[in-house]
């Protein structure tokens, strides 16, 4: 090994570690925040739900889907964000907005709304796109024919 | 059949087929001609016998000139004949009256069952001896021999009237003339195979017929030809006709000099026009060697050289024991006393010995050859049971049964004329016959139907009819008349017309080569390598060529039957519509009997180029469209996915746009809400 080797490696382990010790710190931090507004998390987590459901469930590199939701149920509670925004550290009118029963359908039904968006639309376009290859092929099948009928066992297919 | 046009032979002549005219074609059919354009009636046309033509040379450099006392060519072409179907004819003037004796006559007389009485000596040499020599000399100054003067072939017009010479151009030279007339070593010969000789065989057959009717009768009645000619060579010519008996002097001074058995040593027909002249000539010829006891031959006891060759060609196996043997080499040295000869012979029988030659029949009949021409320089050429004059060849191999063409094939293809010539000195002109030789075996050796045997025998006898069935009962001597009786009959039988005989004919008679078609149509197709309707184009090729001669008329039954044998070319076409297009073409152009055009669309190489190249790119077209289907089918997950991402890229899309629709809208109300307070 050489010395730059030697002297490499533990400076790439020294990186990672304190990328690590970085991330550690992040999270921690955002359990301190969320510790200190945990009735605005509440209230998100509630009104989000469906959207960190399919997070979970979505496999789908991207999560395509999940964004689709995400973003349906941000614009369904932009109202309470603001809400939420300006009640700021009171934490019981949070919950309780977070938590109303017509907030909550409204997103959710907006977060279901997006997923059927995204599903109806990625349907729609497979159907487009294999009409599209149909014609294609029924083009290019009546071209075949129509040289075979001209050529006949004369060109070799 | 030939039309009326076509029947009027030069032009002006028409055969009066139901007028048959006796004893005036001396031994072939004779009919009256009518005269359409001078309306002469002095003409006959004789009828030339199938398998036996003409002689072109005479009928080529005759009749330009007058010559007294011959009936001269005048014309010669086809004409229906009395049997139904068009035969040869040539016109020459009609005899001034009957011949010497009638073919009734002659023939009783040749058995010996009849004489007719002597003729006086005066009577004989001026109105039979002069006449006929100044007719001989006139022919020997056009390089012309007669060779059929006997008492059927001689007329006049009444008894005790100067003689005039018969026709002798509608058969091959000899192939009438009876042993008796003819020198030992043409007598021999097939009849059809004795060539044209020399104007001393003519002189020779005046010598017989002087003979003859200084007699009064057929000396040798009776007698079979070789009895004939074994007693001329026995006792000599003369002694061999005269039997002793006597004649009258002048008569017997001039005969025994016409008569000698070697024609350098017979008078020219010059002198005999002078008979004092001619009887005053003396030739101090060396008689031949007599050997001490004979030497038996097949029956034949030979006495002399001369003996022993003829005896030799009559019973080839047992001159050959007797030659390998050497009794004949003992018998020359011994009894004949000819040692040089003997030497000669000798040194031929060893090199036969020694030859490579692989086949030894051939090398046989070589032998056989060389020392018969060795024994006898005057002999003709023996050859496998044939005995012919070199020049005979062409009219010989015209009648030739399979046997007689077998051995005439070898004849040619051994080049056993040179091998006869050589051995024969300044008496033949030996580098002509070896190019001629040469010439014969090319021909022979050519492969397919543009060579071999049949093509020999039309390319030696220029007016020999063509032997085809196609023609039907049509007479086709000339190129030009061949396409008309195909179109009349062959056309009507048969999608291929051009057969073996049509094809050596057309390559005999055609100037120019076309050696590669007549191969295709001999072959039969083979679609491994040929193209489609190979032999039916070459057949139209060859069709067309002949027709191009004449451009104005149209053949429609050669057409469509050529169109029926090239429809198979069509398919060289890959295009449907390029084939339709060109069976479309050829049945408009077979509609109008234009063989050319038909010829001109099937080798149309620029259009076909364009199909080919059409097809090429097809090809290239149908493989992008394969690989494309396959490339569709098999990618339809990935589509699916492709697409299933672009749904949910819009899906994302319009969510991000109703977002930012809220957010402006929030935005847009929370100022206007500020505004109002």
């Amino acid at each position: 090994m050489s010395k730059r080797e030697r002297r490499a490696k533990p400076n790439k382990a020294r990186g990672a570690s304190s990328l690590q010790r970085s991330a550690w710190w992040l999270v921690a931090g955002l359990l301190l925040a969320a510790l200190a507004f945990a009735p605005q998390v509440l209230a998100l987590g509630a009104l989000m739900l469906p959207t960190l459901l399919s997070a979970v469930f979505e496999t789908a590199p991207g999560r395509p889907a999940t964004r689709s939701v995400a973003l349906c149920g941000l614009a369904a509670i932009w109202p309470q964000l603001e809400l939420l925004w300006r009640v700021g550290p009171d934490h019981l009118d949070a919950a309780a907005a977070g938590l109303e029963l017509r907030s909550l359908a409204a997103a959710w039904s907006a977060q279901a709304a997006g997923w059927l968006l995204a599903e109806a639309l990625a349907l729609l376009m497979i159907r487009l796109t294999n009409r599209r290859v149909a014609a294609a092929k029924a083009r290019l099948e009546d071209r075949r024919a129509r040289l075979l009928a001209e050529w006949r066992d004369e060109v070799a297919s | 059949m030939a039309t009326a046009d076509e029947v009027l032979i030069g032009g002006g002549f028409e055969v009066l087929a139901q007028q048959p005219l006796n004893d005036a074609g001396g031994g072939l059919a004779a009919f009256a001609v009518r005269d359409h354009r001078h309306g002469r009636s002095d003409l006959m046309a004789l009828q030339v016998a199938a398998h036996a033509p003409p002689r072109a040379l005479p009928l080529g450099s005759l009749g330009s000139e007058p010559i007294e006392r011959l009936l001269l060519p005048i014309a010669h072409g086809r004409a229906l004949a009395p049997e139904g179907r068009e035969a040869w004819f040539v016109i020459t003037q009609a005899p001034p009256g009957p011949p010497l004796l009638s073919r009734a006559a002659w023939l009783s007389a040749q058995a010996g069952r009849d004489g007719f009485g002597p003729v006086g000596e005066r009577t004989l040499i001026e109105n039979v001896l002069r006449p006929a020599a100044l007719v001989l000399d006139r022919l020997a100054a056009h390089g012309v021999t007669h060779r059929a003067i006997r008492p059927d072939n001689v007329f006049h017009r009444r008894p005790g009237e100067a003689i005039t010479l018969g026709a002798a151009w509608a058969a091959p030279p000899a192939s009438l003339q009876p042993a008796l007339f003819e020198p030992p070593y043409s007598a021999i010969c097939h009849p059809s195979g004795r060539g044209e000789g020399s104007i001393a065989d003519d002189v020779y057959a005046l010598g017989v017929l002087l003979v003859v009717l200084a007699l009064g009768e057929v000396p040798l009645a009776g007698l079979a030809p070789e009895e004939v000619v074994l007693r001329k060579l026995e006792r000599g010519s003369y002694a061999a006709l005269t039997s002793g008996r006597r004649l009258p002097s002048a008569i017997a001074d001039i005969a025994r000099g016409m008569l000698a058995e070697d024609p350098e040593h017979r008078p020219p027909p010059v002198l005999l026009a002078d008979p004092m002249a001619a009887r005053s000539r003396r030739v101090a010829a060396r008689p031949p060697q007599r050997a001490q006891y004979p030497l038996d031959l097949g029956g034949i006891p030979a006495w002399d050289a001369r003996l022993l060759a003829h005896a030799m060609t009559r019973a080839p196996e047992a001159g050959l024991r007797l030659l390998r043997g050497a009794e004949i080499d003992h018998w020359l040295r011994r009894s004949l006393g000819e040692p040089l000869l003997a030497a000669r012979i000798e040194e031929v029988v060893r090199n036969a010995h020694t030859s490579q030659q692989s086949d030894p029949s051939l090398a046989d009949a070589l032998l056989l050859l060389r020392c018969i021409s060795l024994l006898d320089p005057l002999s003709p050429a023996v050859w496998c049971g044939v005995v012919l004059f070199p020049d005979g060849l062409g009219p010989l191999a015209a009648c030739a049964t399979p046997a007689i063409a077998a051995a005439l094939r070898s004849f040619v293809l051994n080049e056993a004329a040179p091998a006869w010539a050589e051995l024969l000195g300044e008496r033949v002109d030996e580098a002509v016959i070896r190019l001629e030789a040469r010439h014969h075996r090319v021909l022979l050796q050519i492969p397919g139907w543009a060579g071999g045997f049949a093509r020999l025998r039309y390319g030696l006898n220029p007016l020999l009819a063509c032997d085809s069935p196609m023609l039907g009962p049509e007479c086709v001597v000339r190129l030009s008349d061949l396409l008309q009786a195909l179109e009349r009959h062959g056309a009507r039988q048969a999608d291929f017309v051009v057969d073996e005989q049509v094809a050596a004919f057309i390559a005999a008679r055609f100037k120019g080569r076309m050696d590669s078609d007549f191969t295709a149509i001999a072959q039969s197709e083979d679609p491994e390598i040929d193209p489609p309707g190979h032999r039916g184009l070459a057949q139209l090729r060859v069709l067309a060529r002949l027709a191009d001669n004449d451009p104005s008329r149209s053949w429609p039954n050669l057409a469509a039957c050529s169109l029926r044998s090239v429809q198979a070319a069509a398919q060289r076409w890959r295009s449907q519509t390029g084939r339709a297009q060109v069976l479309a073409a050829l049945q408009a152009a077979s509609g109008r009997g234009d063989l050319m055009a038909m010829v001109q669309i099937l080798s149309d190489t620029g259009r076909q180029n364009e199909d080919a190249q059409a097809a090429r790119a097809a090809e290239a077209a149908l493989s992008d469209i394969d690989a494309m289907l396959q490339r569709l089918d098999g990618s339809s997950t990935l589509r699916a996915a492709q697409a299933r991402r672009e749904g949910q890229m819009m899906a994302t899309a319009l969510a991000v746009m109703a977002l930012v629709g809220v957010v402006v809208a929030g935005s847009a109300a929370g100022l206007l809400q500020g505004g109002a307070r």
